[in-house]
């Protein structure tokens, strides 16, 4: 960077660097700033620099990366759970050793160890599982597959322009990529993962070396749902186990409702205070989750990730058109350095977009469907896709969830941590034809986008439709897929949840988040009335609420825009909006969080623990 | 002269004494990322046991630290509630408080919170060693606040500085791990993120 001509443009003097400590007072000369920006310090209005304008990543080609896949995730080798490196002697799972007994390397006892209040928050003391070796119908879903992943830091590279090359720079990953790799799971095939805490003492400017991994949004128990109060240190590993149930298990038996089967989920760390410089650093990832076998008596319904069977989504061999896209915006201080704005509570956005962890790259296509799987990683940016050649976008799913019919749609809007299935057909297009992903959200800040369309946009990442062969496109675009579950049963409370600024703190219902505090005890089996709330100020908060989703019942007390009405699990809460949610609380138990997933407010402390009881 | 050391030991003692300490062999780190981009500025304040020191220098620079934004003036609800709250976690933290661990308390109006002022008012807390109240030129604590993200973008509201104490701000410089947490929340939450920043 230009140190030099931002001092100059700064005004500042030689008292006001040694203040800053810029200039060393044995040499008196300037120090290398790498990471950070003395603009950020100050900025007029604030001490956030606005991406872009205040700070500016250095230039990169557009198109000059091919975009990668998500590495598909392997089990350990022959699906054995021998092996799992476990450690320090620890004892293999399997019933009758419960996940949460095991000795050694297992970190769930230094947390209980630090949060003794939990003992009293979780139905098991022991932090047992609920899932595994406990009999009936919720708790006798060992696993079927086993995995294991690390969290390490590795060098990635964003671009190869920027100044660090081909050689990249320290990131934080799963299984050392970003975004870790892609989970594909079934419905009546539960999984273990066990993922072993690598990551060194020494961060990147940002971020910790303790994680906890949430599964955004599965039906899990609270002891796999990757809480904000477990903690998996460096050094240990933590065992997940996903029972893979529909929500309505106690209900309907069996594997419980299929009318209830998420489809598209991502993982990433949820530690407490830390979680937008852990997810920034790179610690996420997808999972996508298909149809148990023959679940609907109907063959023509069902999402298999087989495109000749149920609806024929786009899948193709290996998945091949079945296809992760996470988004991802960042910033670089000038020398090309990794930056995060530890000091904007507002939230961190950057000006380069990232898909699949490239900047502006580019995908060939065959000329058939796709089924493309849009996941906004955040850290707070919002965006609002177009495509460039004015085409519509066929939405299957929001939140993962597939709508009862395919909705069509000019543009979307996409906040923090929703997803969105859609599928795109390439084979009107003749060969080396370009179709380019726009965001044309305009967003200067943490606080969510101003009201105004960019024209054109913001490139994203450009398709090219290619002549190579692919076989025959099996897939279909279904008029009709999954029913939409009843929501008949009566509310048992109605609840109100206030999200704003207060004190220089993001809070909820007045309060920021205080681990000692169970805002809401919810016996099983019972529906709620939600009222969510956004307390004012221009702020669009994402709010997420792990486990069970919700319906929209009225959105500004009006019906929910169409791509809205199926099942969700983040609310869009647009300044000053009101959402009345549809809530149930079936067959697990254990205490779950609600939190903004704009990171920087769940951080500071826009948070609240409910329990099933 | 190695101030740090100095400080270290927690003694609320002339400029004087230190001299007497030896100088350490080796070489003082560079400063953290965070430092060198002003996140951490290096202003002068001045402490209420009546020392003049420089923020990162002295009090940031390799050390665990939490420090947090106040008024002596704001009587009523959160402010003198954080204080309180604080008090209670030094208890928690025990010996560790001025050994491994040290708490900063910045006052906002500097116009009124004079070292003197301070000083009774850390008195009538009866705080323990390692915590320090501060007060600066306006302009210094100004910057202080600002680099540190205790804004707010309405104008109005960046004005009335009882909407800057809700958070503060605790982190390990040598490990360049940084957090906040609510100053009204829970004093054993408070004392526990501590174990976080160790290794």
């Amino acid at each position: 960077m230009d140190l030099q001509r931002e001092i100059t443009r700064e005004g500042l003097t030689r008292r006001d660097l040694l203040k800053m400590g810029m200039l060393s007072l044995s040499s008196g000369l300037l120090l290398p700033i790498p990471g950070l920006s003395l603009r950020a310090a100050w900025a007029d209005g604030g001490s956030c620099p606005v991406p872009g304008k205040d700070m500016i990543s250095p230039p990169t080609r557009p198109w000059a990366v091919e975009m990668p896949r998500l590495v598909e995730k392997q089990t350990v080798l022959n699906n054995d759970p021998n092996y799992c490196d476990i450690g320090n002697g620890g004892a293999l799972p399997g019933p009758g050793i419960p996940v949460g007994t095991m000795t050694g390397g297992d970190s769930k006892y230094r947390c209980c160890e630090e949060f003794p209040e939990l003992h009293n928050a979780t139905p098991y003391p022991e932090l047992d599982h609920q899932a595994w070796g406990k009999g009936g119908a919720l708790g006798n879903h060992p696993p079927q597959k086993f995995y294991e992943m690390r969290a390490r830091q590795f060098n990635h590279v964003w671009h190869p322009d920027l100044p660090a090359g081909t050689a990249g720079q320290p990131a934080w990953g799963f299984d050392s990529v970003v975004p870790g790799p892609m989970f594909r799971t079934r419905y009546g095939e539960p999984h273990f993962v066990r993922i072993h805490n690598d990551l060194p003492a020494q961060n990147l400017g940002f971020g910790i070396n303790q994680i906890t991994t949430h599964m955004h949004n599965l039906h899990s128990p609270s002891e796999s749902d990757g809480n904000p109060l477990f903690t998996n240190y460096s050094g240990h590993y933590y065992d997940y186990h996903y029972p893979n149930v529909y929500a309505g298990v106690n209900q309907f038996g069996g594997l419980g409702n299929p009318d209830e089967a998420l489809g598209t989920l991502w993982y990433h760390d949820h530690k407490l205070d830390f979680t937008s410089q852990n997810v920034y650093a790179g610690l996420a990832g997808m999972n996508c989750i298909y149809d148990a076998p023959g679940i609907y008596a109907d063959p023509n319904m069902g999402d298999y990730g087989d495109e000749t069977k149920g609806w024929r989504l786009p899948c193709g061999a290996n998945h091949e058109f079945d296809v992760g896209l996470v988004f991802h915006d960042r910033q670089f201080d000038p020398n090309g350095v990794d930056f995060f704005p530890l000091t904007c509570f507002d939230g961190a956005i950057g000006d380069k977009m990232t898909v699949n962890g490239k900047i502006q790259p580019y995908m060939p296509v065959k000329a058939r469907k796709y089924r493309f799987r849009f996941l906004n990683m955040g850290p707070s940016r919002t965006y609002n896709w177009f495509l460039s050649n004015g085409a519509p976008f066929v939405v299957i799913a929001n939140d993962g969830n597939l709508l009862p019919a395919p909705v069509v749609v000019k543009n979307f809007q996409q906040t923090v941590a929703e997803r969105f299935d859609v599928i795109m057909d390439f084979s009107m297009f003749a060969p080396g034809t370009e179709i380019i992903l726009l965001n044309r959200a305009e967003q200067v800040n943490g606080r969510g986008p101003t009201n105004n369309l960019l024209s054109p946009g913001f490139q994203v990442l450009k398709w090219i439709v290619t002549s190579d062969a692919f076989g025959v496109d099996e897939s279909r675009i279904p008029a009709k897929m999954r029913p939409l579950p009843s929501i008949t049963q009566p509310v048992s409370k109605s609840r109100v949840w206030k999200f704003e600024r207060s004190g220089g703190e993001w809070v909820v219902n007045g309060q920021p988040f205080n681990r000692a505090v169970v805002s809401a005890t919810i016996p099983e089996g019972s529906a709620e009335h939600w009222s969510i709330i956004n307390g004012g100020g221009s702020w669009l908060h994402p709010v997420h609420i792990h486990y069970e989703e919700h319906r929209y019942l009225s959105y500004n007390r009006t019906t929910p825009e169409p791509l809205a009405r199926g099942r969700k699990d983040v609310i869009r809460l647009d300044p000053n909006a009101q959402v009345e949610i549809y809530m149930r609380f079936r067959d697990y138990k254990g205490i779950y969080p609600m939190h903004c997933h704009n990171v920087v407010h769940e951080d500071h402390a826009m948070m609240v623990m409910w329990k099933i009881v | 002269m190695d101030r740090r050391n100095f400080l270290g030991l927690g003694l609320a003692a002339p400029l004087a004494s230190s001299l007497s300490l030896p100088a350490r062999a080796e070489p003082v780190r560079p400063m953290s990322r965070a430092a060198r981009a002003g996140f951490l500025p290096n202003v002068p304040l001045l402490a209420h046991t009546g020392e003049t020191v420089h923020f990162y220098d002295d009090l940031i620079r390799e050390r665990t630290v939490l420090f947090n934004f106040f008024l002596v003036g704001c009587r009523e609800g959160r402010c003198p509630l954080a204080t309180a709250n604080l008090r209670a976690v030094q208890n928690l933290l025990g010996e560790r408080m001025g050994r491994d661990i040290f708490f900063y308390s910045i006052t906002l109006q500097p116009e009124t919170d004079s070292r003197q002022v301070l000083k009774e008012y850390a008195e009538a807390f009866d705080v323990g060693p390692g915590w320090l109240f501060l007060t600066g030129k306006k302009a210094d604590i100004e910057l202080l606040r600002r680099s540190q993200g205790y804004v707010d973008n309405d104008p109005q509201r960046d004005r009335d500085l009882s909407n800057h104490i809700g958070m503060a701000r605790y982190g390990n410089d040598r490990l360049e791990r940084w957090g906040a947490v609510s100053v009204s929340s829970q004093a054993e939450n408070i004392a526990s993120t501590f174990k976080w920043l160790t290794s």
